[in-house]
């Protein structure tokens, strides 16, 4: 795992309605993130399995984060 | 089919002629509730127009960050339904518009909208947001409530919809519509304001291909026209147009001009290379024409060059422009006189310009004149201009008052004139030349000899000037100035120049020539093909001349008509002194004086050296700031020059649209108060008193602090924050309660803490007003989980601390003990108190705004005095005039959520009406069939955006593209401007289609915004809408990794990467249609129940109304009066129309409205009962409802579109089972008054519910005038309280619900119980009580508001007020919460005396029975009430 806070790989699973919509806000109002932060779209929040967390971090993301 | 809403324009007749009805919707206001209206009736097949004067639809709501009671993101909830409004194909959005007229019938109505421009199409406009980067015009942002600035092209708010930007324009600047050649003075003044100087320039050279010329020399006569000069000096334009050039040229160089390709055959010769010609010929050459300038002189210029001295106008800044315009390719013939332009067409050019200027001075009409030292002005400038000399002697004479004689006076002083008399005829301040020049050649030396004119030149015998005569002035007749005889003097003089004034004239060509003529209309000459016309002598004229020419020229060689096509009017933003001083104080303009640049000092103007110097660059800049932007938008043209796709239209002019529809609905919403009116608040002087609705930008995340509260005075988090309630409501001008603020209040103080845990926060009220679903727990929530503390205080001001901008408000505090400063509240001991708060919001109340007056006024519905929609009490959302229905707070001040019930109400009303016509104008989009890939492998093309610079601007989309094409199974990938630009999306289709790509993948903005647009363009290629995916690089990339240039490229490569490994693996997804039954079920006969059913059929859908009694009418039937017995006028039609004051306005839209319908409404329904029984008629003669009455549901299965249900019948599941099926179920099952044991009811027959006790009033109303006044009975006091509604038995409700009880539990009263007693009893019942007190909130109202209790009480009191006004009434209450316009029955059940008594739950009052004689007393734990109420003996 990585020393720097920047290039830590996060993973965060949105809900389409709200936190995906939120992450866009984000970047129309031009706030900043580091870009080893990935959003990945999800119908709602509730559609998460746990299998799929694990996974991301299985495969290497230092975080994950369930929003919705 | 009868009429739900009892309107004689109804249907059933129109029905008859189905083309009279039109199956449109016309919905005004594009808040919540038109939103919603529009899409309840797009989506059941009406086609919508939704009007709106803003830009984008949303409303207030879309700028609440929160909604109670939930705490959800207002955007949030609204953001779906806006796209889905933006997307609907039956929904119109008609934006930047107005309705101005309805004329018609219901059914068929010509709704006429005012369309103001927008000046950007949308549907060309991506949205991308480039033109907004570069506009330099900043603007108090009305969303952000001026809290943020704007440019004057932007979107509303981010999420808007249309998403298409817009520019704020009040019309051409009154400087560019002064000017000949359109200058855009604004908008270079604009972009030098911002210190964008070549781009100022460029704006100029698009008018004026003399930029240094006229920033020197130009009669400038926008600054005539400038707004400014209203309120102290005009803005110096000239200046500020030489500054740009001076500075440009200096510090940046001059741009190299490329020569224009040469695409047109045809050859233009332009005789004479003055303003005009050289004009011509740049603008001839820039359309692709081969244009010949001859020149008679050795140089180019014309007047520019041989008129005007080189102390105004050194050569070489001349030659600068001139140069500049050969370059671009005009072949220029210097030397060459033409004396017969008819040779030229011979020549082989196909066309000719004569612009030969100015040239012929006018006489001087006086004797002498042909003596030998008498010139004209316009030989001698020449002579010097050429290089020659000219000899002037050493006393001259110059007989004029325009520019040529003060530049004579002046070349006359430079060449050795000792002394210069300029004789002007009129005073100085009216002659041509400008004051300033004359002033500075007085100082110069020359003498002005003002109001004097040359009568005579002298001579010797060789006719040599020796002298003039000369006289006073005055204005003769035709405004011609003559000498005043006898005032003749005589003076020595040398040399006499003459300068009065000059013509155009064609003398120095052929002969033939003399008397030729010309329309000056289309410049045409009596020759074809030979053209010309005149300046009038001013080098900005001669300019407009110029390109007028080339213009004509060009379309007569195109064989077009040769009249200039007219041009759309577009206004001028022209103002009056009021105005212009309204612009400065909203801008906090500071007036001064302009800036004027500095003049060569005296000693150095001997000779010809410039003598104006240019302004240094921060005199620009201060000048610059001087404009007062008037036109808004500056026209400079800085967003046409950004947008990539053509999107922005400057000359839009407002268009006038008719549109037919069926019906409208008014939802255009509420103002909130202007809080500037409450001078004693303080807001707009002190910076920390905000008003609620800023507060809530405060608390936005998108608001202009980004969601950190912070003061405005110094921007630190405010500590304490005070919420002052009531501002606007429940006041003197304002007698009705805006039903929102108590819990926006909570809300907004719940928020600031969720934001910043420390703050405390106090809200000073009158009443809390929780009265909704939730509000109540909400309400306890805020003082008991964050500990806001409610004090029930109205505050009388505002004061501020002037050291730190804290706000210091004095209040009553809750009783306490301990205080030792007193005073008497509610007959208790309170303390008066003064804080000190960082930060008060005024919790505003709801207005109409004078533009929804107006709009009522046009559209014939009629108001109340307070701007709200009249409507009747049983037809709440049915408007004065039919097929027109009112929603949301114009008709009452009301919360989303009933805003929301409101506009769906109103659409199914609309609904009703127009049902016959359901389906008739709706569009349905058709798509080829879709191509099956399941034996294909993934094909997928990938289309790469740059939006404009928002993703391009920020990492490197080429490369993107380049990296995705290496990706498996990717056949195509490509980079575009703008993706979703219409021709981008054509091109997506057919590009798809050519590849036979079966998976598309954008890699560009958002899903939310624009998935739906990509997967259209997939579907018009025969593809599932499935088969696709978004690479979200803008929001989630480029836009929030905009310094890390790598990096955004390297995710973005990422985020494509991860959309083509899902994209490989995505399948066609099918949405099947399932056939729904279009029956409704009904559940509870109440009056929603019946008033649903009727809807329901009247919009033509079968509906079972279930119900358990044996009869309809729920409740209704125990109501007796309503408060449209007490003759509120805003409630009361008719009453309405008795007010002197608004009289003559009622009768006035009445008679626009041809409103029978309410007269008839009024008519009909006078009682509670009386409308039941007209609804019971209604409901039996409707064919479309069957009425199961003693029945219940026993079970229900299926899923929405698709129920089956089992209606049983009889009690005890005696009767027979039926089996119904059903698309849709509304509960409407109602709820009875609630009858427990509280305060002793049921153990005394005077204690009585208020239901009871208004059956009591109504019998006793009854017997009124049959009432005997016989002997008194004894005195009689009651005791009643007010009980909580509760949801009767339903299984949808979650709590639980006590099996109905019979009306009156266990005992009979026969106060409570009417049939019991004969009328004339119950009569003097009523007559003879003494006292009566009214208990509120009992029972399951501790929980929470059971909504109509206060007002029920209000209405009653009011009721026995009237049938026995001595009768002494008191209410306990906890909080009165008559919201909206029941506030109305508050009041006046103050004005008539009823006292009213506050309790808390801690100390709740108490009931006591006289043992015996049955006293009883009213009292709470801690005696609210000050004296024990009189014995009252039981009746019995």
């Amino acid at each position: 795992m990585s020393q720097n806070g920047d290039k830590l790989q996060i993973i965060a699973f949105c809900c389409h309605y709200c936190a995906y919509a939120a992450a866009d806000l984000a970047g129309g109002m031009r706030l900043k993130y580091p870009p080893s932060i990935k959003v990945i779209e999800l119908p709602c929040s509730g559609k998460i399995n746990p299998v799929q967390v694990l996974k991301a971090f299985e495969q290497g993301a230092d975080g994950v984060m369930v929003a919705g | 089919m009868p009429s739900q809403n009892g309107t004689p324009e109804n249907p059933k007749s129109k029905t008859q002629n189905p083309k009279s009805v039109i199956g449109a919707v016309m919905v005004v206001g594009g808040g919540i509730a038109g939103i919603q209206a529009s899409l309840d009736l797009a989506e059941s097949g009406f086609k919508v127009y939704l009007v709106e004067t803003k830009s984008a639809i949303g409303g207030h709501m879309a700028q609440l960050d929160k909604t109670f009671p939930t705490n959800d993101c207002a955007m949030c909830t609204l953001s779906p339904k806006l796209v889905e409004a933006g997307r609907h194909l039956n929904i119109e959005i008609l934006t930047n518009s107005e309705v101005t007229g309805v004329d018609g019938e219901a059914g068929n109505f010509t709704a006429t909208v005012r369309r103001k421009p927008r000046y950007v199409d949308l549907n060309r406009c991506t949205s991308c947001g480039d033109c907004s980067a570069v506009c330099p015009i900043s603007l108090p942002n009305p969303y952000e409530l001026n809290m943020a600035p704007r440019k004057a092209i932007d979107k509303l708010y981010p999420q808007a919809i249309p998403s298409g930007f817009a520019i704020e324009k009040e019309g051409v600047a009154p400087c560019r519509d002064g000017c000949p050649i359109g200058q855009r003075a604004q908008g270079y003044i604009a972009l030098i304001a911002e210190r964008r100087y070549e781009e100022a320039l460029r704006l100029i050279q698009k008018d004026n291909p003399f930029p240094s010329v006229c920033g020197r020399t130009c009669h400038h006569p926008c600054e005539g026209r400038c707004n400014r000069a209203k309120v102290d000096e005009s803005v110096g334009i000239m200046a500020l147009k030489r500054f740009v050039s001076d500075y440009t040229y200096t510090y940046f160089g001059r741009k190299r001009v490329e020569p224009v390709p040469k695409t047109r055959n045809e050859w233009v010769a332009v005789v004479g290379s003055g303003p005009a010609g050289l004009t011509t010929a740049q603008d001839l050459v820039n359309m692709g024409y081969r244009v010949t300038v001859f020149e008679a002189l050795p140089v180019a210029g014309g007047l520019m060059r041989t008129g005007i001295p080189a102390h105004r106008l050194p050569k070489g800044i001349l030659q600068r422009d001139i140069d500049d315009i050969l370059a671009l390719g005009v072949d220029l013939k210097l030397n060459t006189p033409v004396e017969d332009p008819t040779t030229l067409l011979e020549e082989g050019y196909d066309a000719v310009f004569l612009a030969t200027g100015v040239y012929e001075e006018a006489h001087l009409d006086i004797e002498g004149e042909e003596m030998t030292g008498v010139v004209k002005a316009i030989d001698m400038l020449r002579e010097v201009n050429l290089g020659g000399t000219v000899k002037v002697g050493e006393r001259v004479a110059v007989v004029g008052g325009g520019i040529s004689a003060v530049d004579a006076a002046a070349v006359s002083l430079r060449m050795g004139a000792k002394e210069v008399y300029l004789f002007l005829r009129r005073p100085r301040g009216e002659v041509p030349a400008y004051q300033w020049e004359i002033d500075e050649i007085e100082r110069e030396g020359a003498r002005i000899m003002q109001d004097h004119t040359v009568t005579c030149v002298l001579g010797d015998e060789n006719q040599k000037v020796t002298g003039i005569e000369f006289a006073e002035a005055k204005m003769g007749k035709g405004r011609r100035y003559i000498p005043i005889e006898g005032t003749e003097d005589t003076l020595k003089i040398d040399t006499v120049i003459s300068a009065v004034g000059r013509s155009s004239g064609l003398s120095f060509l052929n002969s033939s020539f003399q008397s030729v003529t010309y329309n000056p209309k289309t410049m045409e000459t009596d020759h074809p093909g030979i053209f010309t016309g005149d300046s009038k002598g001013f080098i900005v004229n001669a300019i407009a001349l110029g390109h007028k020419a080339a213009s004509t020229i060009d379309r007569y060689l195109r064989k077009e008509p040769i009249t200039e096509p007219k041009k759309p009017a577009i206004p001028v933003a022209k103002w009056t002194k009021e105005e212009a001083l309204a612009r400065v104080a909203r801008d906090n303009i500071e007036l001064k004086p302009r800036v004027n640049p500095a003049m060569l000092p005296m000693e150095q103007r001997v000779s010809f050296q410039e003598i104006m110097a240019p302004l240094t660059e921060q005199q620009a800049l201060d000048e610059a700031a001087r404009c007062l932007q008037c036109g808004i938008c500056s026209e400079c043209l800085a967003c046409v020059d950004a947008c990539g796709v053509d999107a922005i239209v400057h000359d839009m002019v407002e268009q006038v649209e008719e549109l037919n529809v069926g019906a409208v609905i008014l939802a255009p919403g509420y103002q909130a108060y202007q809080s500037k009116l409450s001078e004693e608040y303080g807001w707009g002087r002190y910076p920390n008193v905000i008003t609620s609705l800023e507060f809530e930008r405060l608390l936005s995340a998108s608001g202009p602090t980004t969601g950190h509260v912070k003061r405005p005075s110094d921007s630190h988090t405010p500590k304490k924050i005070a919420f002052l309630q009531c501002i606007g409501s429940r006041d003197q001008s304002h007698n009705y309660c805006s039903a929102v603020c108590c819990m926006y209040a909570t809300k907004e103080a719940i928020m600031s803490i969720e934001h910043e845990p420390d703050t405390q926060v106090h809200v000073f009220m009158m009443d809390m007003r929780s009265f909704s679903k939730g509000y109540e727990g909400y309400y306890r929530q805020a003082q008991n989980k964050y500990g806001i503390k409610y004090t029930r205080c109205r505050i009388s001001s505002v004061k501020e601390n002037p050291e730190n901008n804290n706000l210091i408000l004095r209040y009553i505090d809750s009783p306490s003990e301990e205080a030792e400063d007193r005073s008497t509240v509610d007959g208790r001991r309170s303390t008066v108190i003064e804080e000190e708060f960082d930060m008060v919001v005024l919790s505003v109340g709801m207005e109409i705004s004078d533009k929804v007056r107006e709009l009522g006024r046009n559209l014939g519905v009629e108001l109340d005095d307070y701007g709200f929609c009249h409507t009747a009490l049983f037809q709440p959302l049915q408007t004065s005039r039919p097929g027109l229905y009112a929603a949301g707070p114009f008709r009452e001040p009301k919360d989303i959520p009933e805003t929301v019930v409101d506009a769906s109400g109103a659409a199914a009303l609309a609904g009703g009406l127009l049902a016959p016509e359901r389906g008739t104008l709706v569009t349905r989009k058709a798509y080829p069939p879709e191509k099956d890939i399941s034996q294909e492998d993934a094909r997928i093309a990938i289309f790469v955006c740059h939006c404009g610079s928002n993703i391009g601007g920020f990492l490197d989309v080429p490369d993107v593209a380049e990296y995705a094409r290496t990706l498996p199974n990717v056949v195509h990938a490509e980079h575009t401007l703008y993706t979703c630009s219409q021709d981008s999306i054509a091109h997506i289709t057919e590009r798809v289609k050519e590849l036979g790509a079966n998976r598309l993948i954008v890699a560009a903005c958002t899903p939310l915004t624009h998935g739906p647009l990509f997967q259209d363009s997939l579907r018009a290629a025969g593809l599932n809408p499935y088969l696709f995916e978004m690479a979200n690089i803008r929001n989630q990339c480029s836009w929030v990794h905009s310094d890390e240039w790598d990096a955004a490229t390297d995710k973005a490569k990422e985020l494509v990467r991860m959309a083509i490994a899902r994209a490989a693996q995505l399948e066609p997804l099918h949405t099947s249609p399932m056939p729904t039954e279009k029956t409704a079920l009904v559940i509870g006969g109440g009056l929603a129940g019946i008033t649903a059913a009727l809807s329901l059929a009247e919009q033509g859908f079968p509906v079972h109304l279930v119900e358990r009694n044996d009869t309809l009418g729920g409740n209704l039937r125990h109501l007796h009066h309503t408060i449209l017995d007490f003759g509120f006028p805003i409630l009361d039609l008719s009453a309405a129309n008795s007010q002197s004051k608004t009289c003559a306005e009622q009768r006035a839209y009445r008679a626009k409205s041809r409103c029978r319908s309410i007269q008839n409404l009024k008519s009909k329904i006078v009682s509670p009962q009386q409308y039941l029984a007209e609804l019971e008629e209604q409901v039996e003669a409707n064919p479309l409802i069957t009425v199961h009455l003693e029945t219940e549901l026993a079970r229900t299965s299926g899923f929405v579109g698709n129920f089956n249900s089992t209606l049983q019948s009889g009690s005890n599941g005696a009767g027979q089972r039926i089996e119904v099926r059903h698309g849709a179920t509304i509960v409407a099952t109602g709820g009875v008054e609630y009858r427990g044991d509280e305060y002793g009811y049921g153990t005394d027959s005077r204690i009585v519910t208020q239901q009871e006790f208004e059956t009591l009033l109504a019998t006793s109303r009854g017997a009124e005038e049959q009432r005997s006044r016989g002997a008194e009975e004894q005195g009689s006091g009651a005791l009643l309280t007010r009980e909580g509604e509760r949801g009767s038995k339903g299984k949808t409700e979650s709590i639980s619900f006590a099996k109905p009880q019979s009306p009156i539990p266990n005992f009979q009263s026969p106060i409570s119980n009417p049939k019991s007693k004969t009328c004339g009893e119950q009569s003097r019942t009523i007559q003879n009580l003494k006292s009566v007190v009214m208990i509120l909130c009992v029972g399951p109202a501790e929980q929470y508001c059971a909504r109509i209790c206060c007002t029920t009480a209000m209405k009653n009191a009011l009721m026995l007020k009237r049938l026995n006004p001595a009768a002494e009434i008191t209410v306990i209450y906890r909080d009165i919460r008559t919201y909206g316009f029941k506030e109305q029955l508050y009041t006046e059940a103050r004005r008539l005396g009823v006292r009213f008594v506050r309790y808390d739950f801690d100390r709740k009052p108490e009931v006591h029975l006289r043992q015996g004689a049955g006293e009883q007393r009213s009292g709470g734990a801690n005696s609210i009430t000050p004296a024990p109420l009189p014995p009252a003996p039981l009746h019995n």
